[in-house]
């Protein structure tokens, strides 16, 4: 039991560090990488502005105490102010988090039904035409750009077909093109890995000897190999997810869809840097924490987890 | 694998291989083998559908851009940037991690643990905000590109060379190497570098692929390089206004990258099947 639960500290304590420096790259990058004072100072600003900014960064200070204020503005929520909006960073995030959240769960679930289905389907028939189809068509899958495969949607299903609006955000038919754009790629990976997880699986003596017992197969495959497989698939599919949410950038940039993606983007064309480096901020501590409730959650589902052999 | 099975994979490799060289030497000569100038405007000639269709010529086999540049010249020129690009990216990263990996595997104890501490830190960032937020603070030059993409691309070779180098410093040969008192370096260059080297092959074939789609990603949403310099991403973003009277802008310049990375990833996969026959699945 001590093992477990040290383990448990162990993550915790990993995901502590892994805030920290996430704060200290972006810290560096800022003010080592570029000038803090061109970056985060809109461009039409004056001299004398510029100069009281110099003082209110402290950048007479040394690196160690300027790194200092802007940790612990982080850790109190305070990532600056934008100047395109002129509003607190945090709040604009909070602002635009729920379309990008929004979008970002339609696509892993997209990527979760197709995915699990047909890796399932390629597992039970290997190397039939069935299993050889979808090995090509998630190889493709995996080799076309979010970008292109957006674009190639609109133009069939929007411009060819007139089925679906090419952007915006309105309503559940706006939700659909998005959802398959960004879940692409996770559709492939999560095909290509629950086929080659099932196909393990079917390999295990439990498995066998239910089949042998004359179990009913989908009663194998749905309850006694999906239960294996789950922690597996789990840690594939919130990996997934934690990219989709990245990967929101490109595909809200295409379908002009309003969330932190887009933001991002007009934030970095516009030089709005603070909006960029907050972004950068609180997406990477979303991402650890997501990865953290995963392996907690494992921890309490899979009582192996954490001992030592 | 059977001996039908071999022919197939044969031909399959053979046809990738014929791809990957077409892409090399449209990325080192594509500027003098281009038919045109693909910046050259000619708006006569804006957004001329490709030759098999009604009004195409064959002087403009795939068609030209909205402002008349020829897309075929411009594919064969752009493939200079993503061919510069992944391998430049790919040989700095590469060269990188296997570095840290090796180092930190043959060493263990606490360089192995801040290694790989720095390695989780760096996975927690998203690779395209570090970009964006990067390429924000050093402006968008191709020399800048390189760099964010090497910078962030580094943890997988260091992770799998480590893994490795921690399973080979177990064995014989490197402990008699270490009882004769061969300096550490040399231990790493001459016997257990080789016997990593099959693997960082194959991880650096399928991360081209992934570059690639990762520079066009940028181009595409202009952080890459700038115009006048043709890239297949930026001649994505061009032609997406045009969806709705002209596809061939938008749809050329993807399938260019589609088959690129799809030829990396089949070389790739192809690598490890004969490297390594366990992995087969």
């Amino acid at each position: 039991m001590n093992d477990r639960w040290r383990y448990l500290l162990e993550r915790l304590i990993q995901a502590a560090v892994c805030v920290w420096g996430v704060s200290v790259i972006i810290f560096c990058i800022t003010h080592f990488i570029g000038d803090p004072v061109q970056l985060l100072m809109p461009a039409e600003a004056s001299q004398a502005d510029r100069l009281a900014y110099q003082q209110a960064l402290g950048l007479d200070k040394s690196a160690f105490e300027r790194y200092i204020i802007f940790f612990a503005n982080v850790l109190q929520g305070d990532l600056g102010q934008s100047y395109r909006f002129n509003t607190p960073v945090l709040a604009l995030i909070w602002d635009k988090f729920p379309a990008t959240f929004e979008l970002a769960v339609a696509a892993i679930v997209f990527a979760i039904i197709v995915g699990v289905g047909s890796g399932i389907l390629c597992a039970i028939r290997p190397n039939t035409w069935w299993d050889h189809c979808f090995e090509w068509l998630s190889l493709s899958g995996m080799a076309a750009p979010t970008f292109w495969v957006g674009i190639m949607l609109i133009m069939f299903f929007s411009v060819e077909l007139r089925w679906l609006p090419t952007s915006g955000r309105s309503g559940l038919a706006s939700l659909v093109l998005p959802a398959i754009t960004l879940g692409w790629y996770s559709t492939a990976v999560i095909s290509r890995m629950t086929r080659s997880t099932l196909l393990e699986t079917l390999e295990t003596d439990f498995i066998k000897t239910s089949v042998l017992k004359g179990a009913p197969s989908h009663i194998i495959i749905f309850k006694h190999c999906l239960k294996f497989m789950l922690p597996t698939l789990l840690t594939i599919i919130s990996l997934q997810f934690v990219t989709l949410l990245a990967g929101a950038v490109i595909t809200e940039t295409i379908f002009s869809w309003p969330g932190i993606g887009r933001l991002l983007i007009q934030s970095a064309y516009g030089g709005d840097y603070p909006v960029v480096q907050g972004i950068t901020v609180v997406c990477s501590i979303i991402f650890v924490l997501i990865q953290l409730a995963v392996d907690v959650v494992q921890f309490f589902l899979d009582p192996r987890i954490g001992h030592r052999q | 694998m059977t001996l039908l099975n071999l022919r197939s994979a044969n031909l399959k490799i053979q046809i990738t291989l014929f791809v990957l060289i077409v892409f090399v030497i449209l990325g080192l000569f594509g500027a003098w083998l281009a038919p045109y100038d693909p910046t050259q405007q000619d708006l006569s000639q804006a957004l001329a559908p490709p030759f098999w269709h009604a009004g195409g010529t064959t002087a403009h086999l795939l068609g030209t851009a909205p402002l008349g540049q020829d897309i075929l010249s411009g594919i064969m020129v752009g493939a200079q940037v993503s061919l510069l690009v992944s391998l430049c990216a790919v040989a700095l990263s590469g060269l990188f991690g296997v570095f840290i990996g090796l180092v930190a595997g043959y060493r263990g104890g606490w360089v192995d643990t801040v290694c790989m501490r720095v390695a989780d830190i760096q996975l927690s960032i998203p690779f395209i905000l570090l970009a964006i937020v990067m390429i924000g603070a050093m402006g968008p030059k191709l020399s800048n590109v390189i760099f964010v993409i090497a910078v962030t691309n580094w943890v997988t070779y260091a992770k799998v060379v480590r893994t490795e180098t921690m399973r080979l410093r177990e064995r014989d040969f490197v402990k008699s190497a270490r009882v004769s008192a061969t300096p550490t370096g040399l231990i790493l260059l001459r016997h257990i570098l080789p016997n990593v080297i099959n693997s960082i092959v194959v991880i650096a074939t399928l991360d081209i692929g992934k570059v690639i789609i990762f520079e066009s990603g940028l181009s595409f949403l202009g952080l890459s390089v700038q115009p006048p310099t043709p890239s297949w991403g930026a001649m994505l973003a061009d032609g997406r206004k045009y969806i709705s009277i002209a596809y061939w802008p938008s749809m050329f310049p993807g399938i260019a990258i589609f088959v690129v990375v799809l030829c990396f990833n089949f070389l790739g996969n192809f690598l490890r099947t004969i490297w390594d026959p366990q992995s087969k699945h």
